[in-house]
């Protein structure tokens, strides 16, 4: 056996703040079924960013199961969907970073990321619930208003993960 | 506070999500039309296709006996029907693309399809969504 290293530490830190956010975000009742403001991204966007993709992918994969777990929705229809979104959106998160990065001057900044992710999210959540459960067309007359929900919700993951980010990068420069 | 700085690569694809959102809503929100042709199901094969336009009274037999259709004026509703609870009475007029009326005692579905405005549009006559 060896043991955890640093790394695996802070992912479980992370995963385990995400799952926090993902439990307590599930609890507010929403208005439609597959809007919720994600503000667990917020976490996998601020991992990406001080910590590279690997790490984010795992913390978002760890909050997706162990979320379910908690709310007792693993396998659920709920849990194919939110799964489907997390994949799509690290996936998209992948190529997007590993194409343009993350601080080169072309490459979209924690916004355009955001906006990214949760663009994927609900592209895939609709598209797994058209494939799985509602295969009829009258579906797809959904996806303006779901992604419209997406787009301001990315506007609100994208604002806190920067106000994070710059606090963060304040707290390391300041001498102990 | 170089964290917040917005990039140009950010707006590419706000400006890029938001046009998709209006190509989005323009594609697949179009308001429902006015239909041009009725069709008459009878335990769901059609019998009887008329053309919305020309104001009329007709008979069909199901089951139950005859159900009495009236069109005017683009419209068509259940003016009489056998069945016990008149739901396709009541339910009144459809004049829409894509709308349905149904007697399910008589076994009678009355389908709308095509545009009156534009018959050439691509898809015309699909049904894209139905509710009640």
């Amino acid at each position: 056996m060896t043991s955890a290293t640093l790394q695996d530490r802070q992912i479980a830190g992370f995963a385990a703040l995400a799952v926090v956010i993902h439990i307590l975000e599930a609890s507010v009742p929403s208005p439609l079924p597959g809007v919720k403001p994600g503000l667990a991204n917020v976490i996998t966007l601020i991992v990406l960013w001080r910590h590279g993709w690997v790490a984010a992918a795992w913390v978002a994969g760890l909050r997706v199961l162990v979320g379910s777990l908690l709310l007792g929705s693993f396998m659920t229809p709920t849990f194919m969907l939110s799964a489907s979104g997390a994949l799509a959106s690290i996936v998209v998160l992948g190529l997007t970073s590993w194409v343009l990065g993350t601080r080169r001057p072309w490459s979209p900044s924690v916004y355009g990321y955001a906006l990214l992710a949760a663009w994927a999210h609900m592209a895939a959540q609709l598209w797994m619930a058209w494939w799985l459960f509602i295969p009829h067309d009258g579906l797809w007359r959904l996806a303006p208003v779901l992604l419209m929900a997406s787009t301001v919700f990315a506007a609100v993951t994208g604002w806190a993960a920067a106000k994070v980010l710059t606090w963060l990068a304040q707290q390391q420069e300041r001498p102990c | 506070m170089r964290w917040l700085a917005v990039k140009p690569m950010d707006l590419l694809l706000w400006g890029a999500a938001l046009a998709g959102l209006l190509a989005l809503y323009a594609c697949l929100w179009r308001p429902a039309a006015q239909a041009a042709t009725l069709t008459v199901l009878l335990d769901n094969k059609p019998v009887k296709e008329v053309g919305l336009n020309q104001n009329q009274r007709f008979l069909v037999s199901g089951p139950l006996g005859d159900s009495e259709l009236q069109i005017e004026g683009g419209k068509v509703r259940f003016l009489h029907s056998p069945c016990r609870n008149q739901v396709c009475v009541h339910h009144g007029w459809a004049s829409h693309n894509g709308e349905l009326l149904a007697c399910l005692p008589n076994r009678i579905a009355l389908v709308l399809s095509g545009d009156a405005e534009s018959t050439h549009e691509a898809g015309h006559g699909e049904i894209d969504a139905i509710n009640f």
